[in-house]
């Protein structure tokens, strides 16, 4: 296999008469040669990180809907003072999704502490989370250009507000292929029955070929759709026909040998076939102890479901899944127009404790440091209220938080002005958040390019800075 | 190199679509490259450097490099580090001490740039080592000019040779430079299924093919019957569905909003079903061209030519987007890149915030482009079939002898929460929109229209919402709820409402004002041709104003006319090219929707212009193409030659086309080769689209973008995002587990297997006629015994089970899924 990014990959790549599908599986089939290496980097399918970096893994923990940066990680007293008011003039207005264009400011209800040695503050609504503060960078910086979850949802996810390019995840494994080929590489879970908005497209590999889309996998019944038959088939049935469509197959094949999209596609089906086994194990949590279950909070009913999902994200990622996406809230459930209250309250009583947990389950078993944790949703809220209890969209200033995977935890980057609506120091856009985030799993976002219709597209739409801070 | 050097031309013209304002945000320092570039270089580049640059450098002062910046003029440093505010450079852009430029102070956010980066140090990006003014003109080079693809078509010689058809003279004295000739013809029966599957989608039937087999080898008219057979498809009504779907990728059809809502699109269809009409009636392309750009003006009266400008609403939309005049930019942009990239062949949005670092194309050419689409205004009052108004106005009328008064009451009443609902739901936009939304229509500049056009499609929702029983009163609520109660009751007879066009029309006969983005100052942008072919192929715009062009610019019916011009060299080679990737799985240009340098150039650029010459003799009409190109030998060889070691040794990729490639069905060909072997494929044509899978053809399935067909979906189809000229094939598991675990893959090979065991009896002829009927041709031993023995397995308990997965396993079978 070509090493990846060199002049020769990408003519091969543009000459390739089969596409990629066909450079996918070639280099599937090279694993097998490599896997009597010893460098587990090198496993990495034929593909190769740009530098050195800690984070092997990702797990994005996408709170969907908004959440409330001013309520959790990014206390403001001067709302306290100017509670009541309209936004005074010195602050530049923004365009508010529902329009409420004169409401008043609304100071947090919340209590607000600083935590661990680094001393950050994390309101009373996330209490697990926040003895955790030693390891997360918090950001309290982020912008986007989202006006609306469906604009914003779909920035975060691929960089554009607009759909068709690639998402985060599928750049990864483009960038960096699979640890493990029996499963994919990009994975994506939705909590409960929500839909997340924009739905599939939020994981689709855009312009790239559908090997690097991610892959919706379901905590109940079959984990991956279409893994196996309806129930009525038994399994002798299904090895039969497999063996049928692979004797078939290669005999077709025998005389075409200068094909050899033709044996990819028999790869395909022993693929598949492989898939049907292990799938179903990653996302088996009956082999976890009872005491980790609790860890999850999967003991407690509010917490039971996303504590699943933490957890079955650890147990993929110990397996070889390059980026695991978590959405907490499907549906926009964060999105708390009116009654941030009751809406936040719910939310962050079920995800604290799952989130906790999950920290502390991959640090005591040392994946923290090759696994990178991100928090954060499509965009904030307003200093202003809307409907008197609720707050509007704010992408103009927001917080996330990163841990693990290289990430210097302890510290506070960045701020947002004196009421929380924009932000003011060490601005960080998604672009920027993309970039860092590349750059932690060994990827250079100048770097890793994909010819596209003639053009070289890049993750962050040749925009992008990485923030230095968060790893040094 | 490549790589490199984008690397730094991309760094330094970084995009200005996210852009921020940031009034009382200092510039950190990700953004001070950006604001130089945005706010600073085009003030020193238009205001100053005339005089304080290389031609006169009056006071002894250089604005155009940073050095001879920094060292200031006659009258000293322009910068005070220590004073910032009582520099130089601002008391003369201030006009306060010093006044420049002399005669006209610069506009006040132009000075406040200036400010800005004087408060943040004056810095130069390091890259920047001096300001050039240039001319347009003086952008694009003689090799600019020179490009291959900007030149006329060429009239290429035929060369002598043994083959008839041009094609083959081409493409084999190529092969013989290398040292390789044509392969010999593929097996007849493979021709003709392939003949099948690429002409109209769907493989023949094992009768078909049988007959075809029977005919005489030449009719009595000298033509051989695969001539027949190529005259037979080419005029099936199926063609038009198979060749239509390209079109359909490349204009990003869909039938959905896309966005959160992803509402749909009810008449959406009818472009459908004119592309395909279009397509069946060998339209020439200029029509076809002009009919979906501009077909309002040429006829807006026409039922077709509202279908057809359903090709400029295809962008996606957001219900519930505020910041209306960004959605309508967005939606300007898409139009421009689709167009550029369809009909033109070149990448243009590059070029929407920097000239484009590869191609001769400036950002004004991108506006250039733009300024053509800027005058339209989507319409919702346009109906699909303007016989259904006449149809229904008697009915109307009759019905509305009785329901009108009621409706006139009622609305009366309405009124006064209705305007106070609208006047609220104006003040929830953004304040520079509002005074255009308070406006009558016709009272509205061009510029405001279409913006209001979608501000007033998120306030009609609020109106639509307005529960009157809790807004009215007293006896005013009593009377409404009467009559209310009959008007709802009447509605109910109320004839249909007509279906409404997915069209557009120009909001007047005068187009908005428009400039590039973040350069206000900047003239204003005319449609045009882009710089490097103004010259020569300038557009032709007409004086005429009376008739339609009375209330339309007539832009997009010069751009029409620009496009398909015989002496425009783009869009014919594009075409061909796109025709050429189709039959044969790779252009003549792989790159078939980017024809600038980081594309490829052609591998066989005479042959390129040929067929381009051909198509525009025949009065750009399609088949005449399809004909010359499957009746050439290089289309009838085999895929696998007797030399292929030799071919496979010297070109293994096959670019000479030593053999013809073995390609895999996309997504709509193994659907529909599913439903056409199974007997269960409803042939119906044209009409609303089907949900819940139906067994019509895979074009007739309802495209929505969020949530698309699962089938086509795994198989590359495209969402509908972006325009598409050559789709991705990938090999995945999740592919073989579609075809193997699926509800739907089961369902079909239930219901075939249903049929193969009441039709015949013996296990021999089931399986034979299942080989037949799916690969066309008897089993080999060794496939009827392994068939046999899955169905044996089985003992009876589950016969059908058994056969049905005997079937399903040849619809999973490579040579069931390639064309070779």
């Amino acid at each position: 296999m070509e090493f990846p990014y060199t002049q020769d990959r990408r003519s091969m790549l543009q000459n390739a008469g089969f596409g990629f599908g066909l450079l996918a599986l070639q280099a599937m089939l090279s694993q097998s040669r490599l896997q009597g290496m010893q460098d587990p980097a090198s496993q990495s399918i034929g593909k190769k990180v740009h530098h050195a970096a800690k984070a092997k893994s990702i797990i994005f923990l996408f709170m969907e809907g908004g959440p409330s940066h001013i309520d959790l990680f990014d206390p403001k007293p001067r709302l306290e003072q100017l509670a009541g008011q309209p936004l005074p003039s010195s602050f530049k207005p923004i365009i508010t999704p529902m329009g409420e264009y004169n409401a008043p400011l609304m100071p947090s209800k919340r209590s607000w502490k600083q935590h661990g040695n680094c001393g950050a503050w994390v309101s009373d609504w996330l209490p697990h989370t926040a003895q955790h503060v030693d390891d997360l960078a918090i950001i309290r910086s982020c912008w986007g250009n989202g006006l609306n979850h469906s604009n914003g949802v779909c920035q975060m996810n691929t960089g554009s507000t607009l759909g068709g390019r690639p998402s985060l995840g599928s750049w990864v494994t483009y960038g960096l292929g699979t640890e493990n080929e029996s499963l994919p590489a990009f994975v994506v879970i939705e909590d409960d029955d929500g839909k997340v908005i924009n739905g599939p497209r939020n994981w689709s590999a855009g312009f790239m070929p559908a090997t690097y889309q991610g892959t919706a996998l379901h905590s109940t019944g079959a984990p991956i759709k279409f893994l196996s038959a309806p129930n009525e088939i038994d399994s002798s049935r299904q090895s039969n026909k497999r063996k049928l469509i692979d004797s078939l197959n290669r005999k077709h094949q025998a005389d075409r040998s200068i094909d050899t999209e033709l044996d990819a596609r028999i790869r395909s089906y022993e693929l598949a076939y492989r898939m049907q086994s292990q799938a179903p194990e990653a996302v088996d949590l009956s082999q976890e102890s009872h005491s980790t279950m609790q860890l999850y909070g999967i003991d407690e009913k509010e917490t039971s479901i996303f504590g699943r999902n933490c957890l079955m994200a650890r147990r993929l990622v110990e397996r070889g899944v390059r980026f695991v996406q978590l959405y907490h809230g499907s549906g926009s459930r964060w999105d708390a127009h009116s009654g941030i209250e009751k809406n936040h309250s719910s939310l962050c009583r079920a995800s604290d404790r799952p989130v906790a947990g999950l920290l502390t389950d991959l640090k005591q078993r040392g994946l923290l440091d090759s696994t990178l944790v991100i928090w954060g949703g499509e965009f904030g809220r307003t200093p202003m209220s809307e409907k008197g209890d609720g707050r509007d969209h704010n992408a103009n200033g927001f917080t996330m938080w990163m841990a693990g995977g290289g990430v210097r935890g302890g510290q506070t980057i960045g701020s947002t002005d004196e009421i929380g609506l924009h932000a003011v120091e060490d601005r960080l856009h998604v672009h920027d958040l993309h970039a860092t985030i590349l750059h932690l799993i060994g990827l250079n976002h100048w770097d890793l390019v994909y010819p596209h219709q003639g053009r070289p597209e890049r993750a962050t739409q040749n925009e992008g800075r990485v923030c230095t801070k968060l790893f040094s | 190199m490549f790589l490199r050097l984008s690397l730094i031309t991309h760094r330094i013209f970084l995009c200005a679509f996210s852009c921020a304002a940031f009034s009382q945000i200092g510039i950190g320092q990700v953004e001070s490259t950006k604001f130089f570039e945005e706010n600073v270089r085009p003030v020193l580049v238009q205001h100053c450097i005339a005089c304080h640059g290389p031609d006169k450098s009056e006071a002894a002062l250089r604005l155009d490099q940073p050095e001879r910046f920094t060292q200031g003029g006659e009258s000293g440093s322009l910068i005070d580090r220590q004073k910032p505010e009582a520099s130089l450079l601002l008391q003369a852009v201030r006009h306060k001490g010093l006044e420049m430029p002399p005669n006209k102070k610069l506009p006040d956010e132009q000075i406040a740039s200036i400010e800005t980066w004087v408060r943040s140090g004056a810095t130069w990006p390091e890259y920047v080592k001096e300001l050039s003014v240039t001319t347009d003109q003086s952008k694009i080079t003689q090799a600019d000019r020179d490009y291959w693809f900007f030149q006329p078509l060429s009239d290429p010689a035929v060369a002598n040779s043994t083959y008839s058809n041009p094609i083959d003279a081409f493409i084999s004295l190529k092969l013989q430079s290398q040292g390789l000739s044509l392969g010999n013809n593929a097996d007849e029966s493979i021709l003709v299924r392939r003949l099948y599957l690429d002409l109209i989608g769907v493989p023949p039937t094992f009768a078909q093919l049988h007959a075809y087999l029977q005919l005489p080898a030449l009719d009595n008219q000298g033509h051989s019957r695969y001539e027949q057979l190529v005259d037979k498809l080419l005029s099936d009504a199926r063609y038009g569905e198979r060749w239509g779907r390209y079109w359909l990728d490349l204009v990003r059809f869909a039938e959905s909003d896309g966005f959160k809502q992803d509402d749909f699109r009810p008449s959406a269809y009818r472009y459908r079903d004119y592309v395909i009409q279009a397509l069946n009636e060998d339209i020439p392309y200029s029509q076809f061209i002009a009919e979906q750009i501009a077909g309002d003006e040429i006829d807006p009266s026409s039922d077709r030519m509202n279908a057809a400008t359903g090709y400029l609403r295809h962008w996606i939309y957001e219900y519930n987007q505020r910041d209306v005049r960004s959605q309508w930019d967005n939606i300007l942009n898409d139009i421009t890149d689709v167009t550029g990239e369809v009909f033109l062949g070149l990448g243009f949005s590059c070029a929407r915030c920097h000239d484009h670092k590869f191609d001769p194309l400036l950002q004004k050419d991108y506006y250039r482009l733009q300024a053509f689409f800027a005058p339209i205004e989507p319409r919702y009052d346009i109906v699909s079939e303007s016989k259904s108004i006449d149809s229904r106005q008697v009915a109307f009328e009759a019905w509305s002898q009785c329901a009108e008064p009621i409706r006139i009451e009622l609305e009366a009443l309405q009124e006064e929460t209705r305007t106070k609902v609208i006047e609220a739901a104006i003040e929830k936009f953004p304040p520079d929109v509002r005074p255009a939304l308070r406006k009558s229509h016709n009272d509205r500049q061009p510029e405001e229209r279409s913006i209001a056009v979608l501000a007033y499609l998120q306030i009609e929702n609020e109106v639509k919402g307005i529960d009157y029983s809790k807004k009215l009163k007293g006896d005013s609520l009593e009377r409404w709820k009467f009559l209310k109660k009959q008007y709802d009751e009447l509605k109910k007879g109320m004839p249909k409402e007509p279906e409404i066009a997915l069209t557009v029309r120009d909001s007047g006969p005068d187009a908005p004002e428009l400039v590039i983005p973040g350069k206000p100052s900047a003239s204003r942008i005319a449609p045009d041709a882009p710089t490097v072919l103004a010259q020569k192929h300038p557009v032709v715009f007409q004086d005429n104003r009376t008739g339609v062009f009375a209330s339309s610019t007539g832009r997009r019916t010069a751009l029409a006319r620009w496009i398909s011009d015989r002496a425009n060299p783009l869009a014919w080679r594009v075409l061909v090219n796109r025709v050429w990737q189709h039959h044969f799985g790779r252009g003549l240009v792989a790159n078939s929707s980017d024809f600038g340098r980081l594309g490829e150039p052609p591998t066989h650029p005479e042959l390129l212009d040929y067929l381009a010459q051909h198509l525009i003799d025949q009065d750009g009409k399609l088949k005449s193409l399809h004909r010359l190109i499957v009746t050439s030998e290089t289309y009838k060889q085999s895929s696998y030659p007797q030399q292929r070691a030799q071919g496979h040794a010297i070109d293994p990729e096959n670019r000479l086309l030593w053999r013809y490639p073995t390609r895999r069905l996309d997504a709509e060909q193994i659907r529909d080769s599913i439903l056409v072997v199974s007997g269960m494929l409803d042939g119906r044509m044209g009409g609303p689209s089907d949900t819940g899978d139906s067994n019509r053809r895979s074009i007739y399935q309802r495209a929505m973008r969020n949530s698309p067909n699962t089938f086509l979906a795994s198989f590359d189809a495209p969402d509908g995002s972006a325009s598409i000229g050559r789709r991705n094939t990938t090999t995945t598991s999740l592919q073989s587990l579609f075809l193997t675990n699926s509800p739907w893959m089961i369902r079909k090979s239930d219901s075939y297997a249903k049929k193969l065991i009441s039709q015949h009896d013996s296990t021999r002829v089931r399986v034979q006629t299942m080989f037949r009927e799916t690969l066309l041709r008897d089993p080999t031993e060794d496939e009827y015994r392994w068939v046999s023995q899955l169905v044996e397995a089985a003992d009876g308990s589950d016969s059908l089970g058994a056969w049905a997965d005997a079937c399903q396993s040849l619809w999973n079978t490579s040579e069931f899924l390639y064309i070779e």
